[in-house]
């Protein structure tokens, strides 16, 4: 006990005597470690939040492609998929984009059939404000909180947009809570009468068909069957979706890896620096240790304890400063790097997916690596003669 | 002679903090200590307003999987700029070429969300049953 803090003593002191150098190796691996658990962290937060709504989703979901893109499905598909055995229910589904030139953006437009799976949701979960259109009204609206934001509209207000060679009005009945901004944001919910009109789709087609299965685990023989009566569908199956989209917010590494290149480039300079050698100072220093008899493996441990230390500070700063950069502060620039460059961006508190399994996980890969690089020189000084060491000729 | 093995460690410890040559030693690792326990206590701090901001977004649950069942969709609205950013999981394959002429992915969102490769693979295809051996994970 007392031999080894005797050596972190040393390793302290020595620590302490390349202030300098001490500080920077610190300050720059918290910044490597920051800027990948800010990315890490605001990834799985992301990932989070859509595993909340992914298990209320269609157990299938039937599109028609036409000319590679999907174009409207006929509702007489329904009925021939709802004679599938297994088959409990086909919803046909009005959806769609309106592109707003002075948003520069789309926003989405949603019918909402209140007499059939909308009809169970109460008004007042998931609206901040106002009510849900009225069953069989016409010319009302729910608008997300960003879009209600954007055009200044609040409820009550009405609102006139352009459709074809005309125009429709809709009064603003309802708004989303705030809460659920990362999925309402941008949406125009109306009815499914208003929606048809407003997006043009003619009576007898839908924008896409949403199977629901009494049994889930059948959803590929279904979803064979279902291709087989409509020729050129897109299925798309929800534990397909579960199951792989985990990697969507990471398949890309694109801008994100771009980003982080520096950081990383960085951190091997540094790990090249520790590799090439000792410094003529540290060299100095290890002849010393050798030439008063001191052993390698005690050379090594105090320059173990350097490190670790170095390693520790770096880890720690960079991972606490992450979170706060993510979570409390919101991660100014690199979200609106990564939510592109729309107009509407949803006001969201992100649950952090942070556990201590991963900081150790993080903190293990930062200060290992690190740890172990710098031993390698030290172990090679202290392989060579003392007297070369001291008179700096080896 | 149990009593004598006791007394020999509790002087053993008792000289190791009284040697003023150790209390020197001790002071300096006891400032870094000091250092590294702040630490410890920020990263337990990080971790228990990390789990109270779960628990926050659990009681929330109920309206997300309102607005899922209104809107019929888990796509985040992170972006709204194209609607492969906007609905990744219902775009056609390939929908991020389709938005202008020659256009790849313009929009720095595509560096975060990437159409899954096993949906929009067998897509293509029409049925979700097929898999892709070379792009699967």
């Amino acid at each position: 006990m007392r031999r080894h803090l005797a050596l972190a003593r040393f390793a302290l002191g020595s620590g302490g005597r390349r202030a300098g150098r001490t500080l920077t190796l610190t300050l720059a691996l918290a910044l490597v470690t920051a800027a990948f658990s800010a990315v890490l962290f605001l990834t799985e937060a992301l990932r989070r939040e859509y595993r909340l709504g992914v298990g209320l989703l269609p157990d299938l979901t039937v599109q028609r492609l036409v000319a590679g893109r999907p174009g409207l499905i006929a509702e007489a598909h329904a009925r021939a998929i709802a004679a599938i055995r297994g088959v409990t229910r086909v919803e046909p589904r009005v959806w769609g984009y309106y592109f707003v030139p002075a948003l520069a953006g789309n926003f989405t437009v949603v019918g909402a059939d209140f007499a059939g799976p909308s009809a169970g949701v109460n008004p007042g979960v998931v609206l901040g404000e106002g009510r849900l259109p009225g069953r069989g009204a016409t010319g009302e609206a729910v608008l997300g909180e960003a879009l209600a934001g954007f055009l200044g509209l609040s409820v009550g207000d009405a609102i006139e947009l352009p459709v074809g060679n005309g125009s429709q009005r809709f009064e603003v009945v309802g708004l989303f809570r705030s809460s659920v901004a990362l999925w309402s944001a941008d949406v125009l919910l109306l009815s499914l009468e208003d929606a048809r009109r407003f997006l043009q789709v003619p009576e007898g087609e839908a924008t896409d068909l949403a199977v629901r299965l009494s049994t889930p685990d059948e959803a590929t023989v279904a979803a064979g069957k279902i291709a087989e009566l409509v020729p050129g569908a897109r299925i798309v199956d929800r534990q397909l979706l579960d199951r792989t989209y985990d990697l969507t917010f990471d398949t890309r590494g694109g801008l994100m890896g771009a980003m982080l290149l520096p950081a990383l480039a960085a951190f091997l300079v540094l790990a090249w620096d520790r590799l090439t050698g000792v410094g003529p100072g540290e060299r100095r220093e290890i002849g010393v240790l050798r030439a008063v008899g001191w052993k390698t493996s005690e050379i090594l441990e105090a320059r173990l304890w350097e490190n670790l230390l170095i390693g520790a500070y770096g880890a720690g700063l960079g991972l606490l400063g992450a979170y706060g950069y993510v979570f409390l502060l919101g991660a100014p620039g690199l979200r609106e790097v990564l939510m592109g460059w729309s107009s509407l961006y949803p006001a969201f508190d992100l649950a952090p997916a942070v556990t201590a399994g991963q900081v150790l996980v993080v903190g293990t890969l930062v200060v290992v690596p690190f740890v172990t690089l710098s031993l390698v020189p030290a172990w090679h000084a202290t392989t060579r003669d003392p007297h070369g060491l001291l008179r700096g000729t080896t | 002679m149990v009593c004598a093995r006791l007394e020999r460690v509790v002087s053993h410890h008792t000289s190791f903090f009284t040697d003023p040559e150790m209390s020197l030693m001790m002071n300096r690792v006891r400032c870094h200590g000091v250092a590294l326990l702040v630490l410890a206590l920020g990263t337990a701090a990080m971790l228990a307003d990390a789990s109270s901001r779960r628990a926050a977004q659990g009681r929330r649950a109920a309206e997300v999987e309102a607005a899922v069942r209104l809107l019929g969709t888990a796509d985040l609205a992170l972006s709204s700029a194209s609607r492969w950013l906007r609905h990744p999981s219902l775009s056609e394959p390939g929908a991020a070429f389709a938005d202008a002429p020659a256009l790849l992915d313009a929009d720095p969102a595509g560096a975060l969300i990437g159409p899954p490769f096993e949906v929009s693979g067998p897509g293509a295809g029409g049925t979700a049953g097929r898999t892709m051996p070379w792009r699967s994970r």
